[in-house]
């Protein structure tokens, strides 16, 4: 079973499976974190995992909040160019 | 006293005009109504959370509609619940326990009186959302929400604000 987990570290964004280790690592762009770069990491992992709608979001103590609500939304959400498609993983 | 024509033409018009016009009724009745609509109207519409001006929520793509519940609101430096003040941030962090126990407590009689009438045996029907600030630590996050759990409660939702306007929340994903 693949088990999706994305790490919010101080200094990146890593998405990572849990027996398989670490899978990506976004660092920071201009100071912030590359939530665009998740959302089209995480939909090359949906199209080859199409069944897959679970995720682990682990974040360091001091993330903020704000954060948080990013990734999860980059894991709920993608945004296409043409179309806006709910994607439910 | 010869008058100019045009003093005439005023006083004449003065006298016309004295007393007032009367109020025009009607067009006021009509005012009245729309304001007395319009009211009714906006006050259907209740807030299901409150919208507080020491907080600034996260914004997000969410859509799901905020929906009645026990309300967890974490400022600066105190922690609400249902506008009461529990705790302190400062206390909250202070500890190596991960439960806040004053919060777990005031959620506790949350659940014995607001919850009354939802399945009160039911853990997972049990909802509480949480209002935090953009920069709250998930440190202080996963105390309250640690907290909203050992109280009972089987869903947190996270309040955020729509990209544009309306507050919303996001259901919690994973945890």
């Amino acid at each position: 079973m693949f088990q999706l987990e994305v790490v919010v570290r101080k200094d990146a964004l890593e998405v990572g499976e849990r027996t398989n280790g670490l899978l990506t690592r976004l660092p920071l762009v201009d100071g912030q974190y590359d939530y665009k770069g998740l959302g089209n990491y995480l939909q090359r992992i949906k199209a080859s995992y199409p069944d897959m709608s679970n995720a682990t979001v682990l974040l360091e103590p001091d993330v903020p909040y704000d954060t948080l609500v990013q990734v999860m939304d980059s894991l709920r959400f993608y945004e296409a160019s043409q179309e806006r498609r709910d994607d439910p993983g | 006293m010869q008058m100019s024509k045009r003093a005439v033409r005023m006083e004449r018009h003065h006298k016309r005009t004295k007393g007032g016009s009367p109020l025009n009724l009607v067009s006021m009745m009509d005012i009245f109504t729309i304001l007395v609509f319009f009211l009714l109207v906006s006050s259907a519409e209740t807030e299901v959370l409150p919208s507080p001006k020491e907080i600034q929520l996260p914004e997000s793509v969410a859509l799901a509609k905020a929906r009645e519940s026990v309300v967890v609101m974490v400022t600066g430096d105190q922690i609400l619940v249902q506008g009461r003040p529990v705790a302190t941030v400062a206390a909250a962090l202070a500890g190596d326990e991960l439960v806040i126990p004053e919060l777990k407590d005031a959620l506790r009689q949350q659940t014995d009186r607001v919850l009354i009438q939802q399945a009160k045996a039911d853990i997972a029907a049990r909802e509480v959302t949480i209002l935090g600030d953009k920069a709250l630590p998930y440190r202080l996050l996963k105390r309250v929400m640690a907290s909203c759990t050992a109280a009972e409660f089987g869903q947190i939702s996270l309040a955020v604000v729509q990209k544009p306007g309306v507050a919303e929340t996001a259901q919690v994903a994973a945890l």
